[in-house]
C-alpha cells in the first residue's frame, strides 16, 4: 500500500501546483480568448488530473474533471466563446477540484461533499454547443460527441477533419486525444531533470543543523589563538569559508519566489471585482523575486489585506471613474524587487485614495485625538491613523471613506517579522503601500549589549543608531520630562526606556548605563538605555517554548561561547515601556511621554536665534517637525519659496524677511552661506509650512503670563526666557506677511475648517 | 503476574519524588542557565543541550518550596516525551527503584497546596514513602504562580 499512498502523494502535490498557475491561466484567457497556449496548457492540467483520478478510483472527481474537460473542448476548438459567466463556472470546477483534493490529502477519501450542481452547471455550458452544433453541421456533432467520451475508439479523426482545416493546432490535438486515457504521458508537464521535490521538513533540518554547524565553527574559531597548531588553524579557517557557503546554499534552497503566493492574486481580484460590480485589472511584476519560505508564509495574508482593501475601499465603481475622467478599468499593480538585503513590494492601486476628513471626523468622535489638535495635524499624519488597531473596525468609516479594514492587523504582521510598512495616497488619485522585509529570518544579524549583568541580543534591522554618553555627557543629555527620561537627539526628544528597569532586572551599582540604542519600533523611535554594547554578530534564531511566550523576547541564540542570549522583541519591549502603544501621532508635540500641555500657566516653546543674535520663541505645539535641510533644495517659485518635502511641496517663509525690520543694522549673512538650512515645520490650520531661520537653541517650557505687548507686526508679545527678552512669534500673522494669499488658498483647495 | 514499573527517585528539599523511567531522556549535573527576565517564577532559564535550547523548571520554585541556598548543588533531568525539550531542575537524582504497581496509593493528605496537586500517588518503598509526580500538572505554568499555597 506504501506505494500506493506514495503515487497518491505525488498526485496531490503535483495537481494543486497545477491547479494555482490554472487559475491566473483562466484569468488571462478570459482577456485574451485567442490564446490557444493558455488553453491548451489548461486542458491539459484538468486532463492529467482525470486520467489520473480514473486510475486510482476516485469517481466524484473524476465526473467533475470530465465534465469540465468537455466545457474546454469546446472552448479549444472555438465552438463556444468564453464569457465571464462560463470562466465563473469553470474557476468554480477549479475549486471543488481543490476541495476533494484536500479531503483526499486529509484522509485518503473524496469526502461527502456534492458536487451534481457544478457538474449540472458544466454539463448546461455544454449542452448550449451541442444543440446548436446539431443544427448547424452534423460532423461538429460527431466532434463534440467525441469530445464528451475521449474514451470511445477509434477516434472519427477523418470526420472532424473534413469539417475543419487541419493546422498545426488540430493535428496537435488530435495526437492528445489518443492517448487521453493513459495518465502520464509526454503531454503531461513534468518536473524537470533538473529539479526535485523536497519535503520542507527536510529543509528546515537542514537548515537547523547548518544553524548548528555554524555555531560549532564560531565556538572552534573563539578557542583558536595565534599560537594554535598551524595545521589546526588552516583547517579552521577552511572550515570557516566551507561553513559560509553551505549556509548560503541551504538558505537558497528555502528560497521560492514570491509568484508562488502572488499567482493566486488574478484570480482572487476578479472574483472580488465582479462581487463588487467592479472593473479591475491586477499587474504583477518582479515575480521571480526571491524570498524565504517563512517570510513569503508570513506576510501572505498581508498581501491579500492589502489588494482586498485595494478593491473594496480604493478603486471606484466603472461609472464613478469614467465621471472623473479615468479609464473604466482600474489598476492595481504589484511590484516586488530585491533592494539590498530586503525585498520590496509595493502595491498600489489608481482609486480614489484616502479620505483624510473621514478619518479625521473618525478619528476625532473614537476620541483618539482633540479638535484642538486636529488642526495642527498635516495631511499624511491623519493618514497614519487607519494604522491604528480598533480605527478600522469602524463600519462608517470603513464604508464610506475607508481602507482601513484590518491595516493595523497588516503592519503587525509586516513588523513582527522585522519589516516595515509605509503608505502614501494622493486623494482622487492613488494610494501605495510599500512593504519592506528581510530575505530570512532564520538568520539575523543583531547588537549584543550588556543590562542588568545580562547579556542580551537586539536584532540590527531595528536599531537606528547607537549613542554612547560620556562620563560628562550623561548629565547633559538625558533630562526628565514630567518623571520620563528624554534624550535631546539632535534637537529631538527621545523617550528612553532603561532596558534593565523594563525587564526587571537590578541594575548594578558598577555598572551605570551609558549606552542608548535608537530603536525604531512601531513607526516611532525611543531610545533603550543599556549598560554596554557589546559586539554585533550573525546569529541563529531559535524559538522559546510555549513556556515563554508572552515575554518581550523573540528567541533565543547560542554564541559561540556556548552560552544563550536572549533576542528582545524591540516591539513588544516598547509596547511595555509605553513609547509605542501611546494612541497619539507621532510628532514632538504628541510626544507619547509628555502632555503637550504641561502645567498651567507654563507653555512649551521652541527657542530660535535670529541672525542679530536677537531671540525668538515659538509655541511649540504649532511645531510639527524641525529640520535640517540643504540649502540648494530650496527654490523659487515666482515670489516664494518652496522645498520638496516628503513628496509634498512645501512653502517655506523666511521669518528674518517676513518681519517688518526694526532697524537698519548689519544683517550677518552668516546662515545664508551655510550649506545647511534649518528649518521649523509648523502646521498651521491644517497645512504645512516651514519657517526658515537663523538657528534652533532649544526646547524649554515658559512662564508666558507675564508678558508685554509686540513691538512690531508678526510678534505677539515679549517675554523673558531664560534671562533674555524673548519675542513670541505669531505665526498665523507671519504666515500672513509672507505669503497673503496662504490662507485664500487653502480655503479654495478645500482644506479643513 | 504483578506488573512491574520503574521510577526513577529524585529529591527536592525532604521529598522523595518518582518520575516514570520511559519520560526521562538524560541527566545532567552543573549546567550553567540563562535567565529569562519576566518569566514565569518557577522557570529556572535556559539550558543549552548541544546546540538545543531547553527550558528548565526549578521544581523547587515550582511546588512552593523555598529556594535552596546559593551554591548548592543541583542536578537537571532533560525530559524526553514532553512536545518541546524541557527540563527539571532537582537537588539530587537517586536510584532508579522497580515498584509493583498494585502497591500504588493515593497521596498521603499531609501534602498541602501545589504540592499535592503535583503528586499523582504514592508507593511505600521499605523506609520511606516515594510519591509519584504528575507531569503534566508539573509542567503546566499557566496557573501555578497565581495559586495560593494553603
Amino acid at each position: 500500500m506504501d506505494g500506493m499512498s506514495a503515487i497518491i502523494a505525488e498526485f496531490l502535490a503535483e495537481s494543486v501546483e497545477n491547479l494555482d498557475s490554472m487559475d491566473s491561466d483562466l484569468v488571462a484567457l478570459e482577456k485574451d480568448p485567442s490564446s490557444t497556449e493558455v488553453i491548451e496548457r489548461i486542458f491539459r492540467t484538468i486532463h492529467t488530473i482525470k486520467g489520473t483520478c480514473g486510475f486510482l478510483a476516485f469517481g466524484k472527481l473524476e465526473a467533475v474533471t470530465h465534465s469540465a474537460e468537455t466545457v474546454l473542448a469546446h472552448l479549444r476548438d472555438h465552438k463556444l466563446e468564453l464569457t465571464v459567466e462560463i470562466t465563473t463556472t469553470l474557476l468554480k470546477a477549479v475549486d471543488s477540484v481543490r476541495e476533494i483534493l484536500a479531503h483526499i490529502e486529509e484522509d485518503g477519501t473524496e469526502g461527502d461533499g456534492d458536487y451534481s450542481e457544478i457538474e449540472k452547471e458544466l454539463d448546461a455550458v455544454d449542452q448550449s454547443v451541442t444543440s446548436r452544433k446539431i443544427e448547424t453541421s452534423a460532423e461538429d456533432e460527431v466532434g463534440a460527441l467525441a469530445q464528451e467520451d475521449p474514451d470511445s475508439e477509434p477516434k472519427p479523426i477523418t470526420t472532424q477533419s473534413l469539417g475543419e482545416e487541419v493546422t498545426p493546432e488540430t493535428a496537435k490535438r488530435d495526437l492528445g486525444s489518443k492517448d487521453s486515457n493513459a495518465a502520464e504521458d509526454s503531454a503531461t508537464p513534468t518536473v524537470g531533470e533538473s529539479s526535485l521535490r523536497v519535503d520542507i521538513s527536510v529543509l528546515d533540518l537542514l537548515m537547523n543543523l547548518v544553524g548548528e554547524l555554524v555555531l560549532s565553527r564560531n565556538q572552534i574559531s573563539q578557542n583558536l589563538s595565534p599560537e594554535s597548531d598551524p595545521g589546526l588553524i588552516t583547517a579552521s579557517q577552511q572550515l570557516d569559508s566551507i561553513t559560509g557557503e553551505l549556509q548560503e546554499v541551504v538558505m537558497r534552497a528555502r528560497m521560492q519566489p514570491i509568484s508562488s503566493i502572488l499567482s493566486t492574486l488574478p484570480r482572487f481580484v476578479r472574483d472580488l471585482a465582479i462581487a463588487s460590480g467592479k472593473e479591475v485589472e491586477i499587474e504583477l511584476e518582479g515575480q521571480d523575486t526571491d524570498l524565504d519560505k517563512s517570510v513569503l508564509e508570513a506576510i501572505k495574508t498581508s498581501l491579500l489585506h492589502l489588494v482586498r482593501n485595494a478593491v473594496d475601499h480604493g478603486i471606484e465603481a466603472p461609472e464613478e471613474r469614467e465621471a472623473v475622467g479615468k479609464p473604466r478599468i482600474g489598476r492595481i499593480s504589484l511590484r516586488a524587487a530585491h533592494e539590498g538585503g530586503n525585498v520590496t513590494i509595493e502595491a498600489r492601486d489608481d482609486g480614489k485614495g484616502l479620505d483624510s476628513e473621514r478619518i479625521l471626523e473618525r478619528a476625532l468622535s473614537a476620541g483618539l485625538l482633540n479638535s484642538e489638535e486636529a488642526g495642527e495635524l498635516s495631511r499624511s499624519q491623519i493618514e497614519q491613523f487607519v494604522f491604528r488597531p480598533g480605527f478600522s473596525t469602524a463600519r462608517e468609516v470603513t464604508n464610506v471613506s475607508g481602507r482601513g479594514v484590518g491595516l493595523d492587523v497588516v503592519r503587525t504582521n509586516v513588523e513582527s517579522i522585522g519589516g516595515t510598512i509605509e503608505m502614501q495616497s494622493e486623494p482622487k488619485q492613488s494610494t501605495t503601500f510599500r512593504i519592506k522585509i528581510p530575505l530570512t529570518l532564520a538568520i539575523v544579524s543583531v547588537i549584543l549589549v550588556r543590562s542588568g549583568g545580562q547579556r542580551f541580543a537586539l536584532p540590527q534591522a531595528s536599531v537606528v543608531e547607537l549613542v554612547r554618553l560620556g562620563r560628562g555627557d550623561k548629565e547633559l543629555g538625558i533630562e526628565k520630562l514630567h518623571g520620563v527620561p528624554v534624550y535631546r537627539l539632535r534637537g529631538r526628544l527621545l523617550p528612553l526606556v532603561t532596558m534593565s528597569e523594563q525587564l526587571g532586572l537590578s541594575s548594578s551599582e558598577i555598572h551605570q548605563e551609558d549606552s542608548i540604542i535608537v530603536l525604531q519600533g512601531d513607526n516611532r523611535q525611543f531610545g533603550l538605555l543599556v549598560e554596554s554594547i557589546d559586539d554585533s554578530q550573525e546569529i541563529v534564531v531559535k524559538p522559546l517554548g510555549t513556556r515563554l511566550a508572552g515575554l518581550p523576547f523573540a528567541g533565543a541564540t547560542i554564541l559561540g561561547d556556548g552560552s544563550i542570549t536572549l533576542i528582545l522583541d524591540v516591539f513588544r519591549i516598547g509596547l511595555a515601556a509605553g513609547v509605542v502603544s501611546d494612541a497619539r501621532v507621532r510628532s514632538l508635540t504628541a510626544d507619547p511621554t509628555a502632555p503637550s500641555h504641561p502645567t498651567p500657566g507654563l507653555k512649551r516653546v521652541l527657542l530660535l536665534q535670529g541672525s542679530d543674535d536677537e531671540r525668538m520663541a515659538l509655541d511649540l505645539s504649532r511645531v510639527s517637525r524641525l529640520e535640517s535641510l540643504e540649502r540648494n533644495r530650496i527654490e523659487h517659485v515666482g515670489d516664494n519659496l518652496v522645498v520638496q518635502y516628503r513628496g509634498e511641496i512645501l512653502p517655506i517663509i523666511d521669518l528674518q524677511r517676513a518681519l517688518p525690520e526694526r532697524r537698519t543694522t548689519r544683517r550677518s549673512e552668516a546662515s545664508a552661506n551655510a550649506d545647511e538650512a534649518s528649518v521649523v515645520i509648523c502646521t498651521i490650520e491644517g497645512r504645512s509650512c516651514g519657517l526658515l531661520v537663523h538657528r534652533i537653541l532649544d526646547i524649554v517650557d515658559a512662564d508666558l503670563s507675564d508678558s508685554t505687548s509686540g513691538s512690531r507686526e508678526g510678534i505677539q508679545a515679549c517675554s523673558v526666557i531664560e534671562g533674555r527678552i524673548n519675542e513670541i512669534i505669531d505665526l498665523a500673522a507671519v504666515v500672513q506677511l509672507a505669503d497673503p494669499s496662504f490662507f485664500a488658498r487653502n480655503e479654495s483647495t478645500g482644506g479643513k475648517t | 503476574m504483578n506488573d512491574r514499573k520503574q521510577y526513577c527517585t529524585l529529591k527536592v528539599g525532604e521529598l522523595l519524588l518518582g518520575i516514570e523511567v520511559g519520560q526521562i531522556q538524560e541527566i545532567l549535573r552543573d549546567t550553567s542557565t540563562t535567565p529569562v527576565p519576566l518569566a514565569n517564577a518557577a522557570i529556572r532559564g535556559l539550558i543549552n543541550l548541544r546546540g538545543q535550547i531547553v527550558t528548565a523548571i526549578d521544581l523547587r520554585r515550582r511546588a512552593g518550596l523555598e529556594d535552596a541556598d546559593e551554591g548548592s548543588p543541583f542536578m537537571t533531568m532533560v525530559l524526553g516525551s514532553a512536545e518541546e525539550p524541557l527540563a527539571l531542575v532537582v537537588d539530587t537524582v537517586g536510584d532508579v527503584v522497580e515498584v509493583d504497581a498494585s502497591a500504588f496509593e493515593s497521596p498521603p493528605d499531609t501534602l498541602k497546596g501545589e504540592a499535592r496537586r503535583m503528586i499523582e500517588g504514592a508507593y511505600k518503598l521499605d523506609r520511606e514513602l516515594l510519591l509519584v509526580l504528575n507531569l503534566a500538572v508539573v509542567l503546566d505554568l499557566k496557573d501555578s504562580a497565581k495559586e495560593p499555597v494553603e
